[in-house]
């Protein structure tokens, strides 16, 4: 799974902890996201999107072999 | 799900109440039991001959009542901050309720059942040589605790 979550927060102008407020997380949840090491739950993943205001297959993809 | 302060605050309280009750409870335990067992300890175990089980049993209890302690002290602490400061109590709402620890929690108690179950069954093994009487403890204790997992099992199996 790969995501755009760092690039995204960045054209949003947000830091790690603005996006974790929004979304009702850690800070360390939003840097384990970015750097792919955790997975987001689909509810995180919807959220996301709002903020963002794109699609959830906009931000996440899969992988070959996912 | 949202953080609504005045939801979370009464919700608090009553864990605050629950708290201060599982403080107060093992103190009396501790105070009622101690006077009561301390003849009878010290007149049937000695351990080595010269270190009075009672005292160790004391020691014991004393330490696990004053562990117990610390840790309600602590989760006090925390209510009476959530109570008075609606800056801490989202703080503390989104670490208790984000995602990734919840996930982190979880996966670590899996882990740490099926370990001791591993665990559990090996020395019970071990023990078998040594000690009838433990021996069957252990393994009472290892049937007991894999009947619970599939009880938990079922219930969420049924659950989702």
């Amino acid at each position: 799974m790969t995501n755009r979550v760092h690039e995204l927060r960045k054209l949003n102008k947000l830091t790690q902890e603005d996006l974790a407020s929004k979304l009702g997380v850690t800070r360390q949840t939003i840097i384990s996201i970015e750097n792919g090491k955790y997975v987001a739950s689909l509810q995180l993943a919807l959220k996301m999107a709002e903020v963002f205001n794109t699609s959830v297959e906009d931000i996440f993809s899969l992988k070959d072999g996912d | 799900m949202e953080f609504d302060w005045n939801k979370y605050r009464k919700k608090i309280v009553k864990r605050l109440v629950v708290v201060v009750i599982m403080m107060i409870l093992p103190i009396i335990i501790a105070a009622s039991l101690i006077p009561q067992y301390q003849n009878t300890f010290s007149e049937v175990h000695t351990i080595n001959g010269d270190i009075d089980a009672q005292k160790v049993g004391t020691y014991c209890a004393f330490i696990l009542v004053v562990f117990i302690e610390i840790i309600l002290g602590y989760r006090l602490s925390c209510y009476i901050r959530i109570e008075s400061s609606e800056v801490y109590a989202e703080k503390y709402y989104i670490r208790t309720h984000d995602e990734r620890n919840q996930y982190i929690e979880h996966m670590s108690s899996a882990t740490t059942m099926k370990v001791s179950l591993y665990v559990l069954g090996v020395v019970a093994a071990v023990a078998g040589c040594f000690d009838q009487v433990v021996f069957y403890t252990l393994i009472a204790a290892f049937f007991v605790m894999i009947l619970i997992s599939i009880a938990t099992f079922m219930y969420y199996k049924h659950k989702n």
